[in-house]
C-alpha cells in the first residue's frame, strides 16, 4: 500500500512539474538563463536587462557597441544558443582581422572590458 | 535599484503565454559551432545599400554555418550589422519555396507543377496579353535586391520581346527622388564622392536619415570618425524625430514635420547674407535656375530667399529651430575643410522629394563643398542594388541601361543597335511608373504582371487598395521569390528562386561600387537563378509570339551554365556594350577583375587596368576620374560631363517651402510618419525568420511623443489605433522623445494585417520623381486598451 502511495505521489509530482513548466524552455541548466515562456522571450534582451542588470546595460549603451546598435544577441545568441560568455566566433564576425594578431590563447575581453570594450 | 527579470516581465505586461504561436526555427541553433567552417566564400551583403563585403562560411557538406566581414573591404572594413551576420541562417529555412506552384484561379489552392509547365504557362499568358490587349497590358515590377544581371535581362525581355517600357521596381519607392535631384542639380545620377570622404570630413550634415538604424555599418564609420576626433568633427542631425543617429550628433535640428525646405533655404540665406559662399566655384561651375529652361541670376536667387531669413524660418520650422541655430549650422557647413551631407528616405519619400534633394545640393554648390576630399552631397540608397541594377541597368520605366532616357530617340536607337534589333523595335513612350502601374492593375488594364523579389502587396502605400487589383481574376500574376509573402498570396504562379550566394551576380551599392558575389551554396529543391528562369521564359515567349526578333532578348545567353557562364555573359553584354562611353562606364569591371578585388570597382572604370586600382573615388575630378580627362572641354579641374546638363554646369535651384500631400486638419490632427528599425529588412520575409532578430523586434510599434501621450492618456505598451482616411491599424505604443510633438512614427516592417502600417498611408507622389510620400500623411490616434499579448507574424 505504501509502495502504491509512493508511486502515486511521484506521478503527481511529475504531472505538477510538467504543468508548471509548460510553455517554458531555455532552462537554466542548458543556458544559464532563467526559464521563460515563449511569450516572455519576445521581450528584447536589452529592455529586460536595462532593469535586471543596469550596470551591464549602461556599459553597453554608452560605448561603441551601444552607439553602433550592436545588439546583445549578436554576441550572446538567443535562448536556444545562449552563451553567457560569448564564443570567439561571434567576435570574428566583425573583428576577423584582430583574431590573428592578438595574443594567442587569450579572449578579447581579457584586455577589452566586456560591454564597455575599453582597454584594461 | 535593480529588479528581477520576472518582476520586469510582469511590469511590461503584454506577456502571457496564451495564444503564442512559436516561430519556425531555421535549424538547430548549435549547428554553426558544431559543424565548423570548411571554406569562406566572399560576396556582398544584400540587406541594405551600404554594400558591406561579407564571407559566408560553409561546412564540409557545403551548408552555410557562419558569416564574417571582409576586413580588406573599403566599404565596411570587416564590420557587419546583425542582418549581415545572420542572413545565412535563412538559407536552409524550411519555409523556402522549392517547387513551382500554380493555380489557374486565385480562389484555388496552389498545386506543384514542373518547371517546363510553369514556364510555358508564364509565356502563354504574357504572349496572349500582348496579342489581345497590346504590349502595355504586360508589366514587370522588380527589386533593388535583384542582381544587375537579373534586372538587365528582365528589362531587355520586356522591351525587346514584349515591346513595353512597363519596367518598374521598388527603387521607385525609395530613391527616385534622389535620382531626380542628382539629374536636375548635377546633370548626372549618383554621388560624386565616396564613403572614404567620411574620414576626411570636418562636418557631417545628416538630414532625413536614421543612419544608425538603416545603414548601421556606414553609421559606424561616422561614429568612429566623431569618437576619434571629438573636437575636430561636428555632426549635425536634422530630423523631426530624435533617433539612434542623434546620439552622436553635436547639434540636433528638430523641426516640425515637412518644414525642412524652409530650413535649408534659411541656411542658404545665411550663406549669402554673410558672404560664406565660394564665389569662384559658383562662377566657374554653377548657374541658377527656376525652371528647366528658365535661367536666373544670383540676385534673383537672393530675392527668392527673402521669405526664409533665419528669423522667418524659425517661425516656420518650429521645434527647437532658432535663427541662431540656423546661422551657426550654415557657418559650420560653409567654413569647414570638408562638409559631407547624407540623406535617405526622410528626404526622398516626399511629395517634394526632388526639391528637398535640390536644396541639399544647393548648399554644397554655393559653398564649393564638392569635388574635394571630405566634401560631398551624398544620397544613401536603401537597397543593395538599387543603384547598380535598377538605376544603371535600366530597371525603371523611363530609362534604358547606361542612364539612357527612353524618350530620346538617339539613345533608343543606340540600345537597338547594341542589341541587334531593328530600329523602331523599342517602344518610344516611357512606361507606367509604379503607382500608375498598380492603378492600371486595379483597372484591369494590365493583364499579366511579373513581380520579382519584392512584395508590393505590403510595401506600396495604401496597399489594401492595390491588393484588390492584384487579386483580380483577370490579372495574371507571377512571383519569383524565396519565401511566401503578402504578394505571393495573390499570385497565380510562384517560381522559387535561388537566394544570394546560391547564384552568381553583381550588386552596385550607394557609392557607385560594383561587387561580385559567386555561387557558394546549392539552392534548395528546384529553386533556380532568375537568369535561367528569364532566359527560358524568353525563349518560350518568342515561340508563343512567333517573333524572331523577340528571341534576340535572350539568344546570347541560352544554354549557358546558369551558375556562372550565363550571368557572366549577361554582365559582359551590359558592361562592354551598354555602358561603353556612358557616365557609368563599367567596361573595366569584368568578372575577372571583380574576382580579384576585395571590394569591387567604382565607376567610371573604362579599362581593366584602371578598374584594378579600385576605380573612381571622386567623379568629375581630373586625376581621379578618367572621364574627366577624356570628356574635358576646358582646362578647369572639374568637368561635369553628366548626360542631363548640356551646359556642363551645376544648377542651383529656386525651390520654395511646399505643403505635403495631406496636411493635418481638424479631423486628422497629427502627422503620421513611418520607417525602419535596425533589426528588420523591409517586409520581414527574411529577417522575420531569424529567431534572434524576430525576438529583438517582434512587431511594429508606434512611437508617440510623451507630451502627446500625456494628452491622450497613452502609456508605454498601450494599444493605440492609428486612423487615416484610408483605414485603421492598431499597434502598441512606445512613449519616447522620438518624434516631435504632433507627429507619430510607426515601424513599417510588420506583415500582420492588424499592424501593417502601409495600409493607411496615402499614395501621393512627387510630380517629378513619382516617388510616393511614405513619410507624411495626416492621422488621428487613440488609446484602445492597455497592453495585450501579441503574436509575431510572417506569411507561411
Amino acid at each position: 500500500m505504501k509502495k502504491k502511495l509512493l508511486i502515486v505521489a511521484v506521478l503527481a509530482a511529475l504531472v505538477a512539474l510538467v504543468a508548471c513548466t509548460a510553455g517554458q524552455s531555455g532552462s537554466s541548466a542548458e543556458s544559464g538563463h532563467p526559464a521563460l515562456s515563449e511569450q516572455d522571450k519576445l521581450v528584447a534582451c536589452r529592455d529586460c536587462h536595462q532593469q535586471t542588470t543596469p550596470k551591464v546595460y549602461q556599459e553597453w549603451f554608452d560605448n561603441t557597441h551601444g552607439l553602433g546598435n550592436v545588439r546583445c544577441f549578436q554576441c550572446h545568441g538567443t535562448f536556444e544558443n545562449l552563451k553567457k560568455t560569448p564564443d570567439l566566433l561571434s567576435c570574428n564576425a566583425c573583428h576577423a582581422d584582430k583574431m590573428g594578431d592578438h595574443r594567442s590563447g587569450m579572449n578579447c575581453w581579457e584586455c577589452h572590458s566586456a560591454h564597455s570594450f575599453a582597454a584594461k | 535599484m535593480s529588479v528581477s527579470r520576472r518582476d520586469f516581465i510582469k511590469k511590461t505586461a503584454a506577456l502571457t503565454a496564451a495564444g503564442y504561436v512559436g516561430m519556425n526555427l531555421p535549424f538547430s541553433a548549435t549547428e554553426s559551432e558544431a559543424a565548423g567552417v570548411a571554406k569562406w566564400n566572399p560576396g556582398t551583403c544584400r540587406l541594405c545599400g551600404v554594400g558591406c563585403r561579407v564571407e559566408i562560411g560553409t561546412n564540409a557538406a557545403g551548408r552555410p554555418v557562419a558569416a564574417r566581414g571582409i576586413t580588406k573591404s573599403r566599404t565596411n572594413f570587416g564590420y557587419l550589422c546583425m542582418k549581415g551576420m545572420m542572413f545565412y541562417k535563412i538559407m536552409n529555412h524550411p519555409d523556402r519555396l522549392t517547387k513551382p506552384l500554380y493555380r489557374a484561379s486565385k480562389k484555388d489552392k496552389f498545386q506543384e507543377i514542373s518547371w517546363d509547365k510553369a514556364l510555358d504557362i508564364a509565356a502563354e499568358k504574357f504572349a496572349t496579353a500582348k496579342k489581345q490587349y497590346g504590349p502595355d497590358s504586360t508589366a514587370y515590377y522588380g527589386s533593388g535586391q535583384a542582381q544587375t544581371e537579373e534586372t538587365y535581362l528582365f528589362q531587355k525581355v520586356m522591351r525587346v520581346a514584349l515591346q513595353t517600357n512597363n519596367v518598374e521596381g521598388n527603387p521607385r519607392l525609395c530613391m527616385a527622388s534622389a535620382v531626380g535631384g542628382y539629374l536636375t542639380s548635377m546633370g548626372a545620377d549618383e554621388p560624386i564622392g565616396s564613403y572614404g570622404d567620411i574620414e576626411k570630413s570636418s562636418v557631417i550634415f545628416l538630414i532625413g536619415s536614421n543612419m544608425a538604424s538603416a545603414h548601421p555599418v556606414l553609421f559606424r564609420r561616422v561614429m568612429r570618425h566623431k569618437l576619434n576626433n571629438k573636437d575636430k568633427v561636428t555632426i549635425i542631425n536634422a530630423d523631426p524625430r530624435v533617433s539612434d543617429t542623434s546620439r552622436v550628433a553635436d547639434i540636433h535640428m528638430q523641426f516640425d514635420t515637412n518644414k525642412d525646405l524652409a530650413m535649408m533655404n534659411a541656411m542658404a540665406y545665411t550663406i549669402i547674407e554673410e558672404k560664406l559662399y565660394d564665389k569662384k566655384f559658383i562662377d566657374d561651375y554653377c548657374v541658377f535656375r527656376k525652371g528647366k529652361k528658365v535661367k536666373v541670376d544670383m540676385a534673383e536667387y537672393w530675392k527668392s530667399l527673402q521669405d526664409y531669413s533665419p528669423e522667418k524660418a524659425e517661425k516656420i520650422c518650429g521645434g527647437n529651430i532658432t535663427a541662431g541655430m540656423i546661422r551657426k549650422v550654415a557657418r559650420l557647413f560653409a567654413k569647414s575643410d570638408g562638409t559631407m551631407s547624407f540623406w535617405c528616405m526622410g528626404i526622398n519619400q516626399r511629395k517634394r522629394g526632388v526639391w528637398a534633394n535640390n536644396l541639399i545640393h544647393n548648399l554644397h554648390m554655393l559653398t564649393g563643398q564638392l569635388c574635394k576630399p571630405g566634401a560631398d552631397s551624398f544620397s544613401l540608397t536603401g537597397q543593395p542594388n538599387a543603384c547598380g541594377g535598377v538605376r544603371e541597368g535600366g530597371g525603371l520605366c523611363h530609362i534604358l541601361p547606361g542612364h539612357r532616357l527612353v524618350a530620346k530617340k538617339k539613345l533608343r536607337n543606340q540600345a537597338e543597335d547594341l542589341w541587334g534589333v531593328p530600329r523602331g523595335r523599342l517602344a518610344p513612350k516611357p512606361g507606367y511608373h509604379t503607382i500608375k502601374m498598380f492603378r492600371k492593375v486595379n483597372e484591369g488594364a494590365i493583364k499579366a504582371i511579373w513581380i520579382n523579389c519584392t512584395s508590393p502587396a505590403q510595401s506600396l502605400p495604401d496597399c489594401d487598395k492595390y491588393r484588390k487589383g492584384m487579386a483580380r481574376e483577370d490579372v495574371f500574376m507571377v512571383c519569383t521569390d524565396i519565401f511566401p509573402t503578402r504578394t505571393t498570396e495573390l499570385a497565380n504562379l510562384i517560381l522559387p528562386t535561388a537566394f544570394h550566394f546560391e547564384k552568381t551576380g553583381v550588386y552596385g551599392c550607394s557609392e557607385r561600387r560594383s561587387q561580385l558575389t559567386q555561387k557558394a551554396v546549392a539552392a534548395p529543391g528546384e529553386a533556380k537563378p532568375e537568369t535561367w528562369i528569364v532566359t527560358e521564359w524568353g525563349k518560350r515567349l518568342a515561340e508563343k509570339l512567333n517573333d524572331r526578333i523577340a528571341l534576340k532578348a535572350v539568344q546570347p545567353f541560352l544554354g549557358k551554365d546558369p551558375d556562372f557562364a550565363q550571368p557572366k555573359a549577361i554582365w559582359d553584354e551590359y558592361t562592354q556594350k551598354l555602358t561603353k562611353h556612358r557616365d557609368n562606364d563599367l567596361r573595366g569591371a569584368t568578372y575577372t577583375v571583380l574576382k580579384q578585388m576585395p571590394d569591387g570597382v567604382q565607376w567610371p572604370a573604362p579599362t581593366e587596368k584602371f578598374a584594378l586600382t579600385g576605380g573612381t573615388t571622386m567623379k568629375f575630378v581630373k586625376g581621379l576620374d578618367p572621364m574627366a580627362t577624356t570628356e574635358s572641354k576646358d582646362d578647369k579641374p572639374f568637368q561635369f560631363y553628366g548626360p542631363a546638363h548640356k551646359d556642363r554646369k551645376l544648377w542651383i535651384w529656386l525651390r520654395p517651402q511646399a505643403e505635403s500631400g495631406e496636411e493635418p486638419d481638424a479631423n486628422y490632427p497629427m502627422y503620421l510618419s513611418t520607417g525602419r528599425v535596425v533589426d528588420h529588412w523591409h517586409t520581414t520575409s527574411m529577417t522575420g525568420r531569424i529567431p534572434e532578430i524576430m525576438r529583438s523586434n517582434p512587431w511594429a510599434y508606434v512611437e508617440v511623443n510623451p507630451k502627446d501621450a500625456q494628452k491622450m492618456g497613452i502609456k508605454p505598451n498601450d494599444m493605440v489605433e492609428i486612423e487615416t482616411r484610408r483605414g485603421k491599424v492598431v499597434m502598441p505604443a512606445k512613449v519616447k522623445v522620438g518624434p516631435i510633438e504632433g507627429t507619430v512614427f510607426a515601424y513599417w516592417h510588420d506583415m500582420a494585417e492588424e499592424r501593417m502600417i502601409n495600409k493607411v498611408l496615402k499614395d501621393t507622389f512627387d510630380p517629378g520623381s513619382k516617388e510616393p510620400e511614405f513619410k507624411i500623411c495626416a492621422c488621428k490616434i487613440r488609446r484602445v486598451s492597455g497592453p495585450k499579448a501579441l503574436k509575431p507574424f510572417i506569411v507561411t
